[in-house]
């Protein structure tokens, strides 16, 4: 186990993801602490100010700091992607376990009702539930949990059939195990790690969709700071005031690609076959 | 391969009737009905007027005489009208339609143009500097959101370069150069993530392949590089990367919304964005279940694809 823990640290990509993944949620709770303004105080004398000491990302059509604002939206970008992501590997999670471990009719039929699901491409169906439920932080959340319970669905009923089958869980049963003591003692614990490379995954996924929303105009609406909404407020004014538009872009990159470098590691260091590669 | 192409249209066409049921179900969890929503809050309109509204858009019948009665216009290729313009939706996404598939089009080649090859250098060259900068900026390629790359084009274009792109959207068959101006900036933003992806797909199946004892069949043979990873390797390694572009399909559909209105173009994504903010649901509820028809169709292709590369793969 130690050694490979140490391969782990000696990926220098998937300890410089976690190290800004880390930096992110720490000034994403920090953020009344560390941001210089209240992300919504209007100031009408500083409208359309570029980046300045006082300012470090300079102001908005309203006066409002920037970087306020990009600070504590951190807190709405990351937590509307945990919270959806984390709804969907529970909901999309349990049933592939259900369905892998069970089969038959109940496979069928959840198989069925995920293949839908999968049907649409992802943003036309998160697009369609906001055209439904109205633009809103609930609504983009539960768009993305719709949309990616699925995926999570697949990931686990897939790993649970790979397993079931393995001497480990007969042996199991032919102590005398019943279904929920073999689900919880034996498949969980081996299953968990596929599940936890796709739950960065889709975090990365989730980050990027919330933010597409947002820009659109159709996720997180005005006056709360998400990076996407930022970014929408920036667009009517790109060729005068470009800083407004260049930091969020700048901290959904950043974010999505420390979450990319943690699943590749992640990957990595699980998968034998890659190992080394 | 022409009844397997049959049977998978069939099972297609199960699952399109999955998808259309969602869709019109989704569609009648809005809030209210059309007739609340087109007379608004207004408390001037009479018991009798609502009345005659709600009969003219059907909605006094049960849900699923409604549902089978918008299944058959479906099924005939009438996706009913829109609210606000009066017109057919089929006719006003086949107007637009142009625009986003020379865009999805622009965006898959170039996406499998760049990617492919990059992917199998960085195989080939495995623990280079080639390799690890091509994976890194394969990485960032698939963390750089498409509304901000556009941005930062436009950006770099209107403020640095001092160059715009023309206005007004021309097709590609009037005017090649004026088309290409308009287009190439966001064909470029589309395939972004689709080349990143791609690249590395190829990448990975590429080191997979080359650890086969075919591979070193072949060189032994005394096959030179070039013909090794080529003919014995790349074509090998295709079949995941295939499987991939199929996926990405599904990416792609989405992105040409989001693509559409950075750059401003007069497609089919910008009119499904418009009608959720006019609330014209017809529009909405047609554009969403052509996306996903289309997505399941080109999954097909993808798959029967299969076939034309990897020889060994026979259809059943």
């Amino acid at each position: 186990m130690t050694a490979r823990a140490d391969d782990l640290r000696s990926n220098r990509l998937f300890v410089a993801g976690a190290v800004i993944a880390g930096a992110f949620v720490a000034a994403g709770v920090l953020a009344p602490l560390v941001a210089p303004y209240s992300p919504i105080a209007v100031d009408a004398a500083r409208m359309f100010e570029p980046p300045s000491a006082d300012h470090l990302f300079g102001t908005d059509r309203f006066g409002r700091d920037l970087f306020s604002r990009v600070l504590f939206g951190i807190r709405v970008s990351l937590g509307i992607a945990g919270l959806s992501i984390g709804v969907a590997t529970l909901i999309g999670g349990a049933a592939g376990l259900v369905a892998g471990y069970f089969g038959r009719g109940l496979d069928q039929l959840l198989g069925r009702l995920m293949d839908l699901l999968f049907a649409f491409p992802s943003l036309l169906l998160a697009l369609g539930i906001s055209a439904v439920l109205g633009a809103g932080a609930t609504t983009t959340t539960v768009a993305i949990a719709v949309v990616y319970t699925p995926f999570f669905f697949r990931v686990m009923r897939a790993a649970v059939l790979a397993e079931k089958n393995l001497a480990y869980v007969e042996a199991a049963a032919a102590a005398g195990a019943g279904p929920g003591r073999i689900i919880a003692r034996y498949l969980l614990p081996n299953v968990l790690a596929p599940m936890l490379v796709q739950v960065v995954v889709g975090l990365s996924y989730a980050i990027l969709i919330e933010s597409a929303l947002s820009y659109l105009g159709v996720g997180v609406q005005p006056p709360t700071p998400s990076w996407g909404t930022i970014l929408n407020e920036g667009k009517e004014f790109l060729l005068i005031s470009p800083w407004i538009s260049l930091f969020p872009g700048l901290f959904i990159m950043l974010s999505v690609l420390a979450f990319n470098f943690v699943s590749d590691g992640l990957r990595d260091h699980l998968d034998p076959r890659l190992r080394g590669a | 391969m022409w009844q397997y192409a049959l049977r998978r249209l069939i099972a297609m066409a199960a699952t399109l009737l999955g998808v259309s049921v969602v869709v019109f179900v989704m569609m009648r969890l809005i809030p209210g009905t059309v007739v609340e929503q087109l007379l608004g809050q207004s408390a001037l309109v009479s018991e009798e007027t609502v009345l005659s509204l709600r009969q003219f858009f059907g909605l006094d019948r049960p849900w699923h005489v409604q549902f089978v009665d918008w299944l058959g216009g479906v099924v005939r290729g009438d996706l009913g009208e829109s609210w606000r313009s009066d017109r057919p939706v089929l006719e006003l996404i086949l107007a637009r339609l142009p625009v986003s598939a020379e865009l999805a089009i622009g965006a898959v080649a170039w996406s499998l143009l760049l990617g492919v090859p990059l992917g199998t250098v960085a195989a080939i060259g495995r623990g280079t500097a080639y390799d690890g900068s091509i994976r890194f900026t394969a990485t960032l390629g698939l963390s750089i959101p498409a509304f901000w790359q556009g941005t930062l084009l436009i950006l770099l274009f209107s403020l640095y370069l001092s160059w715009m792109p023309p206005l007004d959207w021309v097709p590609i068959t009037e005017d090649l150069r004026g088309n290409l101006a308009i287009m190439a900036l966001p064909i470029l933003t589309l395939g972004t993530a689709t080349a990143a992806v791609i690249t590395r797909m190829t990448r990975s199946s590429m080191l997979e392949v080359l650890r086969q004892d075919y591979i070193r069949t072949a060189r032994a043979k005394g096959a030179d590089e070039p013909r090794v990873a080529g003919r014995h390797g790349l074509r090998n390694a295709l079949i995941p990367v295939v499987t991939v572009a199929g996926v990405q399909m599904g990416y792609i559909l989405g992105g040409i919304v989001v693509v559409e209105d950075v750059f401003n173009l007069p497609g089919v994504g910008r009119l499904l964005l418009d009608a959720i903010f006019q609330r014209d649901y017809p529009v909405v509820q047609g554009t969403i279940l052509v996306g996903a028809a289309l997505f399941m169709l080109l999954n097909l292709v993808v798959d029967l694809l299969y076939g034309a590369i990897d020889p060994r793969i026979r259809y059943r």
